[in-house]
């Protein structure tokens, strides 16, 4: 094609291109079923689902998955992610969520405004991952508090994605653990853009809290200024606290 | 069932509604996140992370009754997340066989080559709105809320990446 296209002449191509998409690529015939059985699942073992070595919706937090990764290498762990794996080391996943997700962040720089966290819709949720170390390895269990927190500004929304230690984590953090626990990171992605601060984020500072309660309630807070990621190229200063 | 079980998995009237609700709308939403992400194996976990997305909000949720929109809403959420956080390889992402019209296999339509070459090169937010606007229908503002953005900014992701499209269609 040499002429350039007219606008109709696009669509009608979205059109096809999407119609034999959808036509050469049926629905599952289990798919609701499945879906419905993964959600409602007691605690969110879910995602240790046997025969799907990519465990889609821990990917999809690459903050979790990167801080997940760091505290293995330094101290020897394998974390184990899927049911019945043959690693003699033990991870457990449990539901932080116990609470309804609550709090509020101020922000300035790149975004002004205050927000309040809202109906949950994109968030994975909190948890605490506990991991023990491989025989004959002596590291104290380690505690990775981690967790998505939807946060409405208007007709957008704001996600927050945290990971950490139950301790005060002053970011960033060096290129390699200097101690025991998991480094602190802490993003967030608004409008399509992201911001975070952590390992991955050297202009990044601030400080990051991160505890756990009895009840498996996740309260952080934070006082940061974030890096630019994508989508913008100015720092987002957050302060605030949640729980979840 | 412990309290902590019941906080997370809800009443059972409640578990039923869902399902109800979540079993009708599941296929549409494959299809929906299928033309977002392109990849059916992601379309079937980003229909899984709805799932599990609305099951948790389920009891928060206004008007259970219309559950359609917001369900939409999640899905379009995960697909643009999806790809956008993990950029990785799509199966089909070579093979392009499913481009050809299945009455007449030998025929592949160059410019649905093209398209799907320069689809792949969007952002995820611009497939979204190429994918919602041009095949499902959405208005520019339908597509702003469902993908939680202004109206403006969805027009603005419309239009780049029509512009796109044309450009890169009309260089071959």
């Amino acid at each position: 094609m040499n002429e350039v296209p007219s606008d109709e002449q696009v669509a009608e191509t979205a059109r096809q291109y999407f119609g034999r998409l959808v036509e050469s690529r049926p629905a599952p015939p289990q798919l609701a079923e499945t879906a419905i059985a993964g959600a409602v699942a007691p605690r969110r073992v879910v995602f240790l689902k046997p025969g799907k070595p990519r465990p889609s919706w821990v990917l999809s937090s690459l903050v979790a998955v990167a801080a997940a990764l760091i505290i293995a290498v330094p101290v020897g762990l394998s974390l184990v992610l899927r049911s019945g794996g043959a690693a003699p080391a033990a991870t457990s996943g449990a539901q932080g969520g116990s609470v309804v997700p609550n709090g509020t962040l101020v922000l300035s720089g790149a975004i002004t405004a205050t927000v309040t966290a809202g109906i949950q819709q994109t968030g994975l949720g909190c948890r605490v991952i506990d991991s023990t170390p491989a025989p004959p390895a002596t590291t104290p269990i380690d505690k990775l508090l981690t967790g998505e927190v939807d946060f409405d500004h208007g007709a957008a929304l704001v996600v927050l994605t945290f990971s950490g230690a139950a301790t005060t984590s002053t970011l960033p953090l060096p290129g390699e653990l200097k101690g025991p626990g998991p480094p602190g990171t802490v993003g967030i992605s608004a409008n399509g853009r992201e911001w975070s601060a952590g390992q991955s984020s050297p202009t990044s500072s601030g400080t990051l809290t991160l505890s756990v309660s009895e009840g498996g309630t996740i309260h952080g807070s934070v006082d940061a200024s974030l890096a630019p990621l994508r989508g913008s190229s100015t720092p987002l200063h957050i302060a605030g606290n949640w729980n979840c | 069932m412990s309290a902590e079980e019941t906080a997370i998995t809800g009443p059972h009237v409640a578990r039923a509604d869902f399902e109800r609700a979540f079993r009708s709308e599941a296929t549409r939403l494959y299809y929906l996140a299928l033309t977002i992400v392109r990849s059916p194996t992601d379309a079937e976990d980003v229909v899984q992370e709805t799932a599990l997305s609305a099951w948790r909000a389920w009891p928060r949720l206004r008007d259970p009754g219309q559950p359609g929109p917001w369900l939409t809403r999640i899905c379009v959420n995960h697909s643009v997340h999806r790809r956008r956080g993990l950029g990785r390889l799509h199966e089909g992402a070579v093979s392009v066989e499913w481009l050809a019209d299945p009455h007449d296999p030998l025929s592949l339509s160059g410019s649905l080559l093209d398209f799907d070459r320069v689809f792949q090169t969007l952002s995820p937010r611009q497939r979204a709105v190429v994918a919602l606007h041009f095949y499902h229908g959405y208005t520019a503002a339908e597509c702003a809320t469902l993908m939680g953005c202004r109206p403006g900014t969805a027009r603005s992701h419309l239009a780049r990446a029509l512009a796109v499209l044309k450009q890169e269609m009309r260089s071959e």
